[in-house]
């Protein structure tokens, strides 16, 4: 089946005007299949992690949104523990007027601004509610531990104090958070 | 012929369909690890066919999709003792040569399909009175 004018456009134009912080690459043997990565929002505790997700176009694609799912683990109230992400564009807010693009941008908007009022991730979320200072924590810790893996040893090094060292569970947890400031 | 969707958007839409139970009421499966995202590995059942030996018994099993899933079947291996042809003794494992949908498989099939197969396979006449291993045995 030939791919749709549509498809190429988008293609070529987030080749040609790429956004910035956000990347996606469709692979040679399926021209409907992206290879993506999101960095995280400077403002949020995704900051200095670059996220990969995958992203596929449906057969009826522009009538039904794109599908989306992070591949590196996250620690946010709107995505699951299988990278599924609960977000209006991508459900009934959809347009086909919407692209590639504006979902990708809109998933980036997403990571500065959780919602835990609409959670994925019921035990996020609560965290979220309950002691948010915590919870963006966690998320810190995540960034750091699954996040950046694309950065060379030195330049995560010159990271590493922007970063808590423990998660929750985590033995010495409780020193590690007085010591952080945190409390 | 239509947009081929990659391994991982397949895995979820059977995940989903799995869930939310529209399957075959006799066969379940679901994720092994609820927090894989590789999504390999699947564990099933199959309740048995009735008027056979197998009525009222339940059957677990594995299933590990691999890197090239849908587009070659995955490994299919009991945990629950069973007495059939297509299944190694010693270990479990289906042997993919013996079980018509694992032998001819297409990427249209799903491990739903499988686990109904092998259900239809325990009803066949010629195994449907096969004499089975105590009902709690294990692998």
């Amino acid at each position: 089946m030939a791919l749709p004018k549509r498809i190429i456009k988008e293609t070529e134009r987030l080749m040609a005007e790429p956004v910035p912080g956000i990347s996606a690459v469709p692979h040679g043997d399926n021209l409907r299949y992206f290879d993506v990565t999101i960095d995280g929002p400077e403002s949020s505790p995704y900051n200095h992690g670059r996220y990969k997700l995958e992203l596929f176009l449906p057969d009826d694609y522009p009538m039904t949104p794109p599908k989306v799912r992070f591949m590196t683990k996250i620690y946010h109230p709107n995505i699951d523990k299988l990278g599924r992400i609960c977000l209006d564009v991508l459900k009934s807010n959809w347009s086909p007027a919407l692209q590639i693009r504006t979902i990708l941008l809109s998933i980036q908007a997403l990571l500065g601004a959780p919602n835990p009022d609409d959670p994925l991730d019921p035990n996020v979320a609560k965290k979220w509610v309950d002691d948010p200072d915590d919870a963006i924590r966690e998320a810190k810790v995540w960034t750091w531990k699954f996040g950046m893996d694309y950065l060379g040893f030195e330049e995560r090094k010159k990271l590493r104090s922007d970063f808590p060292t423990m998660a929750k569970g985590d033995e010495n947890y409780h020193r590690a958070k007085i010591s952080d400031g945190t409390t | 012929m239509g947009a081929k969707v990659p391994r991982n958007f397949r895995l979820l839409e059977e995940l989903e369909k799995g869930e939310k139970g529209l399957g075959a009421e006799a066969c379940s499966y679901g994720l092994a690890e609820g927090d894989d995202l590789l999504m390999s590995n699947w564990n099933g059942t199959i309740l048995g066919p009735p008027h056979s030996v197998h009525e009222n018994r339940i059957y677990s099993l594995k299933m590990h999709c691999g890197e090239e899933y849908p587009d070659k079947p995955p490994a299919v291996q009991f945990i629950s003792q069973v007495n059939l042809p297509c299944v190694n003794p010693r270990n479990g494992v289906v042997d993919p040569s013996k079980l018509p949908c694992l032998a001819n498989w297409n990427r249209d099939m799903t491990m739903e399909t499988i686990l109904i197969e092998l259900r239809r396979y325990m009803a066949h006449p010629s195994h449907k009175k096969l004499p089975q291993p105590a009902e709690t045995l294990e692998y």
